[in-house]
């Protein structure tokens, strides 16, 4: 087995964390009598899986001694079972491969869910392993019983509870492979007690993965119909969603877009898919979306959507989502072609093999009109409606913040966000150039996700800065987590845009609800940097711009998680907005996104 | 709207009856009558509930999907009589 990776840094305290043995040796396994918790120790080390995160308690107390005798499983203590789901999270969303959280019963289980409702939204692959009561004890309302079961069942692609210990090889197994096969997603294994200190006979040869569906392949002409729409279009539109960054096909995304001459609209699961800085990436469509994205795409009159579920983000009133467009949807998963969205042409596959196949057939195509008047006047609207984000006022604009983050981010930097405000100026104005190095809370929108995702993704890439730009809202909910960062040795540069409450809940009390504000902003002010100190990081508070740049150089300089405390205002309503259900081409604008007329379009 | 018949074969592990209930109860879809037997390792699940073609189009689509089903059909006039 591999060894864990580990972090470059002088501390050796990271290994603190790590459960490990040397007296007791890997068993040999081969039709051997073993108990069902190293049934499914061994079942994580044949899936490569050397990472969990987790919290121990009573009924997970068997599996967590199997952890204590492997070696080669390297338990991350988390503080809070919602961080140790969305660590997992972070992880997976970086490596593309599944993230193992565990808790204990009841609500050990229970403060895994919103984790695990995140990954089922977002479709992310983590394996999420709960200790339970044992089955004497099921139904008894026995200390710390709760329907684990049952209550993921909505929120899972798909949950176990072990019958027998005979089931715990194979059943983990399995759910590393349901979780990761088609569209990805969150598979739960409840664990009675009594199945994992039974015994059983494993005999890992005659091992296979119970059989899951399989796509049929698309035929050529599929795509070669595909080809000839897009060659046709006069105003053609691509929407590529989460299912591109998935699938690893950002380099293919890209490619199309240049071959067809194409603008690219994003959604947030997909940002970086194509470089932001890229001229044929439009940005964020949707809510608070770009008014030239808006635009774009009510107007197109082809659009190719690639991975996107069609949200009620995305569209808004359906009836004036690209309604004079013919929708080519592909998606993997078939439920989603027609859900939400009527389509001309529904192609049910993965987003690079999508990709690949049109690739080819378009490259012995000869695109006419590549500089039409559609894709000038798109250019021309992108320009009209670019912010101007810089300022020095005070306090900080949070576009600001995000620009001056601009400015010192390495190519290589994974940003994860919470979610409000900070993350839609961060959706907006973030410049990241490779797919999978931002991670937000897409679609179950989890305030708190950032922190334990930036974890997670740091014990992913260590080599490689992680940034978790943080609302103050959000931060309070798992601060926490920076005690097991600060434990574990895993250095973030926390950037935190603070402004005092929930601004963008307030922007809606402003906007919808008269000016309303009641529980959006907090009496009693945190002191953040005090907070941090307290659990052990190091912290600097910022008020001016002019100190930004210096602060996140220092942060991610630092070998410790580094808070740079940053004061902005939650008056600021610097981004668009499309009232809910509304048409996505009437946003309600901030003051520093002026109104752009879509007179270019006016009449077509 | 009219009612609908399908038939989903479902492996019998823990839940299988409660995955099929809340792929309906989820979206607030309504079930007439549902019936199940044991076939083997499998179970059987029959079920009718008031549709339109999308909300048809949803339950089969949600069926096919979940994990442990192995085959879901619907049942047509023709397919009743054999």
């Amino acid at each position: 087995m591999p060894r864990l990776k580990t972090f470059s840094t002088s501390k050796t305290s990271f290994y603190h964390q790590i459960y490990k043995s040397p007296q007791i040796q890997l068993c040999e396994i081969s039709m051997t009598t073993i108990k069902g918790a190293r049934g499914i120790v061994q079942a994580l080390l044949d899936e490569k899986a050397e990472v969990v995160f987790g919290i121990p308690g009573g009924a997970a107390l068997p599996l967590y001694d199997e952890f204590h005798k492997e070696s080669n499983i390297n338990h991350i203590h988390m503080r809070h079972e919602q961080g140790a789901a969305h660590a997992a999270e972070g992880y997976a969303r970086v490596l593309g491969k599944v993230g193992v959280c565990m808790g204990t019963s009841g609500p050990g289980a229970t403060n895994l869910v919103t984790g695990i409702a995140d990954a089922f939204m977002d479709s992310v692959p983590i394996v999420a392993l709960t200790g339970q009561v044992p089955t004497a004890l099921l139904g008894k309302d026995a200390f710390q019983e709760t329907d684990t079961f049952g209550v993921t069942l909505p929120i899972t692609k798909h949950n176990f509870r072990l019958a027998k210990p005979e089931d715990a090889y194979q059943n983990t197994r399995d759910a590393f492979n349901i979780s990761l096969s088609g569209r990805p997603g969150p598979v739960l294994i409840d664990l009675p007690k009594d199945t994992m200190v039974g015994d059983f006979e494993l005999n890992q040869d005659t091992f296979k993965y119970a059989p899951l569906k399989t796509l049929p392949a698309v035929s050529t002409e599929i795509f070669s119909k595909v080809v000839d729409v897009l060659f046709n279009a006069e105003r053609p539109m691509i929407l590529a969603g989460g299912g591109v960054t998935i699938a690893n096909a950002g380099s293919e995304l890209t490619k199309l877009a240049e071959l067809l001459k194409c603008y690219v609209a994003t959604t947030i699961t997909a940002k970086g898919a194509i470089p932001t800085t890229h001229p044929l990436a439009l940005g964020q469509i949707g809510m608070h979306g770009r008014q030239v994205v808006n635009h774009s795409i009510a107007n197109c009159d082809v659009m190719l959507a690639i991975g996107t579920r069609f949200s009620d983000r995305i569209t808004g009133d359906i009836s004036a989502f690209a309604p004079n467009a013919k929708i080519i949807h592909i998606d993997i998963d078939a439920t989603e072609i027609g859900k939400n969205v009527a389509v001309q042409m529904g192609i049910v596959t993965d987003a690079k093999t999508a990709l690949q196949s049109i690739l080819a057939v378009a490259a012995e195509k000869q695109l006419k009109g590549e500089d039409n008047l559609w894709r000038q006047r798109v250019k021309a609207l992108d320009t009209e409606c670019t912010c101007n984000i810089a300022s020095d006022e005070t306090p900080i604009r949070p576009e600001t913040i995000i620009k001056e983050i601009n400015a010192v981010l390495p190519d290589n930097a994974i940003v994860t966000t919470e979610v409000g405000h900070h993350q839609m100026f961060a959706t907006h104005f973030l410049n990241v150039k490779n797919p999978r190095n931002f991670l937000t809370s897409a679609g179950a929108g989890t305030m708190g996700f950032g922190l334990p995702a930036a974890i997670g993704a740091k014990v992913a890439a260590p080599d490689q800065p992680v940034i978790d730009i943080s609302g103050d809202g959000s931060l309070i909910m798992v601060c926490q987590e920076i005690a097991t960062a600060v434990e574990c040795d895993i250095p973030l540069t926390i950037a935190l845009m603070n402004n005092g409450g929930y601004a963008i809940v307030q922007q809606w009390q402003k906007t919808f609800y008269e000016g309303r504000k009641i529980a959006t902003e907090f009496g009693k002010h945190t002191d953040f940097v005090k907070l941090a100190q307290s659990l052990g990081a190091e912290g600097i508070k910022v008020t001016k711009t002019s100190e930004i740049q210096e602060a996140m150089k220092q942060g991610m300089e630092s070998d410790n998680v580094f808070l740079v405390d940053i004061a902005t205002s939650p008056v600021d309503n610097g981004i668009p907005l499309v009232p809910p259900l509304g048409k996505n081409t009437e946003m309600l604008l901030g003051r520093n996104c002026p109104l752009v007329k879509p007179r270019y379009f006016d009449g077509e | 709207m009219e009612n609908k018949t399908v038939k989903v074969t479902i492996k019998d592990s823990v839940g299988a009856l409660p995955r099929v209930i809340q792929i309906f109860a989820r979206r607030g879809f309504a079930i007439e009558e549902i019936h199940a037997t044991t076939a083997g390792e499998n179970k059987e699940v029959t079920i009718t509930f008031p549709a339109d073609d999308y909300i048809k189009k949803i339950v089969l689509g949600q069926l096919n999907k979940l994990t442990d089903s192995i085959e879901v059909c619907e049942r047509t006039k023709s397919n009743d009589n054999e």
